[in-house]
């Protein structure tokens, strides 16, 4: 069951990174290094397209969070994030 | 008598933005809306210092003036281990050595590490409605007029003279709702911002006095 559990967790990192991936490339170049958002401390730093890629990719507290946060709206949404044979597994439960 | 919630309404209020760079300057906008709004929806109106006079000095200045006013600070939070807001000079408007300016207020700090300030209003006797860590802020101008309300309900509430922890809960509340209609319309970048946004909800927080 653990060994489940982290196949899901790989699939779903992957699956983010490539629907950011295709979100980036979709842009205008200019843009993808453009801020999209910043953050209000005194250092004013900022995040790009492609910062926001990064830190997805390589799983920063940032990413994770970014990851978690899309499953917590997909799921007040009704949306399924598991994989398919995750969702086979859990209409088999109920 | 007067119920705890007109005294807080009698108040005055010191509104201080900065805009030293693009982030302040969003959150200047805001704190401009919020002024505005203030004397619309209660017919009260705000000392409010925005860039270029919010500098250090004159903010430590006017809480000086009114130890009585509610105070809102829309800007950067200084970074830790330093503790209060950067005014428009970028030179500590309150800090360690001047936090007991906020004895007796009612704080709302639109940005970041408001859980560093937190921890010290027990201590110096103020209440704190903020954000833990870093404060995410929209920077293209769809989003910045889109989450408006977002970054505005918590000020709101407090102005209004509801409790800082009815303040958190509302703005936690709005930004998600925000986060989710985006969700749901799904254009354009809506779908990261949607994400990113959530970030603002869950750091949403009181600290009392």
């Amino acid at each position: 069951m653990a060994a489940k559990i982290k196949l899901d967790e790989k699939r779903i990192h992957a699956k983010v990174v490539r629907q950011l991936e295709m979100w980036v490339k979709a842009m205008p170049p200019a843009k993808r290094k453009r801020a999209i958002v910043g953050i209000a401390s005194e250092a004013g730093r900022t995040l790009s397209p492609e910062e926001i890629l990064k830190q997805v990719r390589e799983l920063t507290p940032l990413g994770i969070q970014f990851i978690e946060n899309g499953i917590a709206l997909d799921t007040v949404d009704g949306a399924q994030y598991l994989n398919p044979s995750a969702r086979r597994e859990r209409a088999k439960l109920s | 008598m007067a119920s705890a919630k007109s005294k807080v309404r009698a108040r005055p209020i010191i509104v201080v933005s900065t805009g030293q760079n693009k982030i302040a300057k969003v959150l200047n906008r805001y704190a401009r809306s919020f002024v505005s709004s203030l004397s619309v929806k209660n017919g009260r109106s705000a000392t409010h210092l925005g860039p270029p006079k919010s500098v250090s000095l004159r903010v430590q200045s006017e809480l000086q003036k009114r130890s009585d006013a509610s105070f809102f600070f829309f800007g950067h939070g200084l970074e830790p281990p330093a503790v209060g807001f950067v005014g428009h000079d970028s030179k500590p408007a309150v800090d360690r050595k001047t936090v007991g300016l906020l004895k007796g207020r009612y704080v709302g700090a639109t940005c970041c590490y408001g859980n560093h300030l937190g921890k010290a209003a027990p201590v110096n006797g103020f209440s704190l409605f903020g954000y833990t860590d870093e404060l995410l802020v929209p920077t293209s101008l769809e989003y910045v007029k889109l989450l408006e309300a977002a970054f505005l309900v918590g000020p709101d509430a407090l102005a209004a003279g509801q409790s800082v922890a009815r303040a958190a809960d509302m703005a936690a509340t709005e930004f998600r709702r925000v986060a989710q209609f985006l969700r749901q319309r799904n254009q354009k970048d809506d779908n990261v911002i949607a994400r990113l946004i959530l970030f603002n909800a869950d750091k949403a927080r009181a600290w009392s006095r």
